[in-house]
């Protein structure tokens, strides 16, 4: 029979040490700017080339380190995460361990109380952006033209496929939906 | 057709199934809480702001009960919005797809044994609920109400876990945990589980509906072992002297298939309750 | 109930023995993180919530050892 009268104080929640560095170095309101400064008289296919390649190198840059801070200030939840995969078999990580790093890097950089998480099992991992700030922001300052071309989901996308890529998960990422059309944004992680 | 499928379930996925949908698993791991927030007495424990919901109805009983009958039948109406959590029986063959699906799939004490029977289970040889999903990475937050941790299982665990239980005897039901959140397949046994005393003494249909199935009995398979009956909670099954065979009542059977699964012959069969039609509105 | 019973979950004799299952135990407070001591004095509360089950046994009043059970039926009216 195991006791535990005594209280313990584990923290179930992401430190907040943590997204603060993470919120510093990724701030969206800098990598819009640079992307606004970027494409100052350039022309539309410019502009998509220009947004590929400052979006693709932001979210690589973002969920590597989301993942390395990720690991450097686990909690309760991270810890018993670890154990049930342990003991579950590790293909079993996805889908849980990859949502852990992205509810990281979105909750650092966005202000969002939760990432809205569809679907989370053995096959999927599904995610959602609804009110997004990278958007509102690329809306202020290139217009609403520039921003309907959403030259941000190649972070997005870019981000979820290197951690897939990283933590070694085969895995098919697609975007199911964008903001102009739809309201917002949704990713996709198939187990492939 | 049943109403949680209607609002829950997808067309596209499973026959509509509402606990089959993928959606109805999934939930976020963590919260931003605003600096000036408060954590509740419970948290935002939808389990336990539940509890406390049926408490008060259930005063009534006692205080006043034309109230009481009125406030249940305003609940049952109100279905999913209302005060009670939706939960709903499967036969095990459901049980397996929801395990293998959902992660992780844990073994956890039982609340309402605990309550009810003070009947303590304290590792995983004495477990008997099956969590299911996000939530059981907090579990030990409350080791009042649970005991303290879960026993994490593999899907092919899980499923002996849930033979295991069959054969002893209990119904399976799909419990929800705010809103149509999936949090775990119960093992429940009347009286002490909640949900079925709740339907079957008080009416409260919320919390256990009758599962998409019903059994079907082929009297030239059936002996009248009455094995059937022994394991029937719900009180569809007798014994019928006069043909010397088991007789199912099919508007009280709630479809969890322990009859079917306890059959040494065979004789029963769980058949889709949409397809009779003066079964397909009965939940 | 006459005196409240100070050991339910300890003693829990009432709690399986009774056929219709009318009693319940739970922990007056709980806390996050730590495990009511069942040692405590009045730390669980043993309540009758089914109590309109209630055949009239008198199981639960024998095995009592704190005699804190007490049944009341209406009289017969005449």
């Amino acid at each position: 029979m195991k006791e535990i009268y005594e209280a313990k104080n584990y923290s179930y929640e992401l430190n907040p040490d943590m997204l603060k560095l993470l919120r510093e170095e990724f701030d969206v309101d800098k990598v819009t700017s640079k992307f606004t400064e970027a494409i100052k008289g350039k022309s539309a296919g410019e502009i998509e080339a220009e947004g590929k390649a400052i979006f693709e190198e932001y979210g690589r840059n973002w969920i590597r380190q989301s993942q390395k801070l990720g690991e450097e200030y686990p909690d309760r939840t991270y810890e018993v995460l670890l154990e049930a995969i342990d003991k579950t078999g590790g293909y079993l990580r996805f889908a849980l361990a990859p949502q852990r790093f992205l509810e990281i890097a979105y909750l650092s950089t966005q202000e969002i109380s939760i990432l809205p998480i569809i679907e989370n099992n053995v096959n999927r991992l599904v995610y959602r952006m609804v009110d997004c700030d990278t958007y509102k922001n690329l809306k202020e300052k290139c217009g609403e033209e520039v921003a309907n071309l959403l030259p941000c989901r190649h972070a997005c996308l870019t981000a979820c496929e290197t951690l897939h890529r990283d933590l070694g998960i085969d895995a098919l990422v697609q975007m199911e939906a964008q903001i102009p059309k739809d309201g917002y944004c949704q990713f996709a992680a198939r187990r492939a | 057709m049943c109403w949680v499928c209607e609002a829950y379930g997808d067309p596209e996925v499973e026959n509509g199934r509402w606990y089959l949908n993928p959606k109805n698993h999934s939930r976020n791991m963590y919260k931003i809480k605003k600096p000036d927030q408060k954590a509740a007495a419970y948290g935002s424990d939808p389990e336990a702001q539940s509890g406390r919901n049926i408490g008060e109805i259930m005063q009534f009983r006692f205080t006043d009960p034309d109230k009481f009958n009125q406030l249940i039948k305003e609940a049952n109406a109100m279905k999913g919005s209302g005060p009670f959590q939706i939960g709903q029986v499967i036969p095990i063959q459901e049980a397996y797809k929801v395990v293998e699906m959902s992660y992780p799939v844990a073994s956890m004490s039982c609340i309402c044994r605990i309550h009810n029977r003070a009947q303590e289970e304290r590792n995983e040889h004495e477990y008997s609920c099956t969590g299911l999903g996000v939530g059981m990475l907090k579990w030990e937050r409350w080791p009042e109400r649970y005991k303290g941790g879960v026993n994490f299982m593999a899907p092919d665990e899980a499923k002996e876990w849930l033979v295991k239980w069959n054969k002893k005897g209990m119904v399976h039901i799909i419990m929800t945990f705010g809103g149509s959140y999936v949090g775990g397949v119960c093992n429940c046994d009347y009286p002490d589980c909640g949900m079925i005393r709740n339907r079957v003494d008080y009416g409260i249909e919320t919390g256990c509906l009758k599962s998409h199935w019903v059994a079907k009995i082929d009297y030239d398979l059936c002996t009248g072992c009455g094995v059937c009956v022994q394991r029937c909670q719900f009180g569809a099954i007798k014994f019928e002297v006069t043909l010397d065979k088991t007789n199912i009542d099919q508007l009280k059977c709630f479809g969890c298939g322990l009859c079917e699964t306890g059959c040494p012959t065979n004789a029963i069969e769980l058949i889709d309750r949409e397809s009779l039609p003066g079964l397909r509105e009965v939940w | 109930m006459t005196a409240p019973c100070t050991v339910p979950f300890d003693c829990k004799k009432c709690l399986q023995a009774c056929p219709q299952a009318v009693f319940l135990v739970t922990a007056v407070k709980v806390e996050r993180g730590k495990e009511t001591d069942p040692k405590e004095p009045g730390a669980y509360r043993l309540f009758a919530p089914h109590r309109d089950k209630c055949t009239g046994c008198n199981d639960c009043i024998e095995l009592c050892p704190e005699d804190a059970i007490t049944i009341n039926f209406p009289p017969l009216e005449a």
